[in-house]
């Protein structure tokens, strides 16, 4: 009996009964926190200088505005209005035409501190006032203050302004405002000035670092009163849309595990799957040394894909798309047509321009937009070479669960010397099968040896096999 | 009317919330403060609450503000001017 109780009252706790979520629009964000920021209290958002707080806050507001039909304020201690209309403009969000539409309020509050001289006891009533106009001009249910400790660096009487930060806090809250509030990355506290202390409801921090350098945004979410939150680090990209984090909160393996078969594209490469080719929604691999073919194996698949009539993006990591296309044709394999069809994509990136995590990110924007049946990457080993190690597994891992969620057949190929390379992978527990090429001397000249390292579900050949590649194809002896 | 150049009437704007005592402190030091520098002054007592656009046009954040209209420079004391020293020395009353 006691077991059940204390159950019935884990289910009573519901998530949505007690805390109130509002929406940020904002991709990804919106998955790992579970709805959103807390409705009608404020969160702070803390990061360095460019890391991207005062993006997150504008987007915000204005999908907040857009999708959700909420006015919104926004109080800029640092930057005119000016300034944010030009800097958030190539983002297409028109801050512009939604002031004139009287559902964003810019309000540039400026405080220099040369300027003005202290003489005695005071408090912020003015802030307060001006607040509460810009809220009652727009019937405001979103604010944003950034960077409200700005001030700070305006007044002098610490004393004073923490009494009416905390004041202000609580006013915001009275009033139902859902505010995000930014702040400077501090040295031993979070923010410079400690003001998490003010704001317990929801503290969010933004990174934004170089290793080798690359760059790499992140997001944490430090702490959620009263709700789940995803505890990992989110990497995160801006780009001409906004912000957008990996929309991946773990590796659950609940997904459902679909039974159709996909041809490889190889007619030889399916006998040795016995008979009908990859699973879909499965993880592939193709590794072996250079020159034994990955390349060609993915292209095979990424035909056979599009003769199907389904859609692949091809991320190719070595090659320009007409470098490949020029390849593959003397190997017998047309992909252009299915470029204008509009089935295939070929998506070239230089591996060292991102880090890890933005090259995924920037794969997972694409994935979104065209929700492709299969995903080429070519070769994955470029991007873990560009990744410090630590990361690459949980970062491929992430990017491989979303896949097999979406029931997106993915083909990897990776680049490696000699047999042995292939335990080594990072994510080898990760894929369902896995081809191993080799480049092997026999008598006076090198054959290329496939074989199957692993491939669940089916029965596969064992035997290691011959490839050879020739301008009809693909073909197995 | 315009204002001339060597007038010795100061023009000041009081920013407060009325009724306060705040207000009235600052109020009654800045009118001592002139007084004590033998200056004559009109001072334009401005309610933060009820006129929301005066305090944005102004910058105004703090309650109680005043502000040097004439002459110009535009000088910001905030505060209840009773750390007068400061006030008097800022506004240049002490020459």
């Amino acid at each position: 009996m006691k077991g059940d109780v204390s159950l019935q009252t884990d289910e009573s706790f519901n998530e949505k009964e007690f805390l109130e979520k509002s929406s940020t629009g904002i991709q990804g964000f919106d998955e790992v926190t579970f709805g959103g920021l807390p409705k009608g209290r404020p969160t702070i958002v803390i990061g360095g200088p460019g890391s991207g707080k005062t993006l997150f806050a504008m987007e915000f507001l204005v999908n907040g505005v857009r999708m959700f039909n909420e006015p919104g304020v926004f109080v800029a201690f640092e930057e005119t209005e000016q300034d944010l209309r030009k800097n958030t403009a190539s983002l297409g969000f028109e801050i512009g035409k939604l002031v004139e539409e009287k559902k964003l309020f810019v309000d540039y509050i400026r405080i220099e501190r040369s300027e003005i001289e202290e003489t005695g006891e005071y408090d912020l009533q003015g802030l307060f006032v001006r607040l509460g106009f810009a809220i009652d001009s727009v019937g405001a249910k979103r604010i944003v203050l950034d960077t409200i400790e700005s001030m700070f660096s305006g007044l002098s009487n610490e004393l004073i302004l923490r009494a009416e930060l905390r004041r202000l806090f609580g006013w915001l809250k009275e009033k139902g405002m859902t505010a995000v509030i930014t702040a400077e990355k501090g040295t031993g506290t979070l923010t410079r000035y400690g003001l998490e202390e003010y704001v317990s409801d929801c503290v969010i921090v933004l990174d934004h670092r170089m290793t080798s350098q690359i760059s790499t945004r992140r997001l944490r979410i430090v702490k959620y009163r009263g709700s789940m939150h995803g505890t990992n680090e989110y990497p995160f990209i801006i780009d001409n849309k906004g912000f957008q984090l990996m929309p991946i909160t773990s590796a659950a393996l609940d997904y459902s595990v679909p039974k159709t078969r996909f041809t490889t594209g190889v007619a030889a490469l399916d006998e040795m799957l016995g008979g009908q080719g990859f699973f879909k929604g499965s993880t592939i691999m193709v590794s072996g040394s250079p020159g034994t073919g990955k390349t060609s194996i993915a292209n095979a698949f990424a035909n056979a894909v599009c003769q199907n009539g389904d859609r692949c993006i091809y991320f190719a990591l070595e090659e320009s798309p007409k470098q490949i296309f020029r390849n593959m044709n003397s190997i017998g394999i047309n992909l252009e047509p299915y470029v204008t069809q509009g089935l295939l994509q070929v998506i070239s990136t230089r591996p060292t321009l991102y880090g890890l995590e933005t090259h995924l990110s920037i794969m997972l924007r694409h994935i979104e937009e065209t929700s492709p049946s299969a995903v080429i990457i070519d070769p994955i080993s470029n991007l873990i070479n560009v990744a410090e190690e630590s990361d690459v597994k949980s970062m491929l891992t992430r990017m491989i669960d979303y896949l097999k969620t979406k029931q997106i057949t993915s083909l990897f190929t990776s680049l490696i010397s000699g047999d042995n390379g292939a335990n080594k992978s990072p994510i080898s527990s990760w894929i369902d099968t896995w081809f191993l090429l080799n480049a092997r001397q026999v008598d006076s000249e090198f054959a290329t040896t496939i074989r199957i390292v692993k491939s669940r579900g089916m029965p596969h050949t064992k035997r290691i096999r011959e490839l050879e590649i020739s301008d009809k194809g693909i073909s197995i002896k | 009317m315009p204002l001339v150049v060597n007038s010795d009437v100061w023009q000041l704007d009081l920013f407060v919330v009325d009724s306060s005592a705040k207000a009235k402190l600052a109020f009654d030091n800045l009118k001592r403060i002139f007084e004590d520098a033998h200056k004559s002054c009109d001072i334009t007592v401005i309610d933060i609450l009820s006129n929301p656009k005066l305090v944005i046009e102004n910058q105004v954040m703090v309650n109680p503000t005043t502000i040097r209209k004439f002459p110009l420079p535009k000088i910001t004391l905030v505060g209840d001017l009773s750390n007068t020293e400061r006030a008097v020395a800022k506004l240049g009353l002490n020459k």
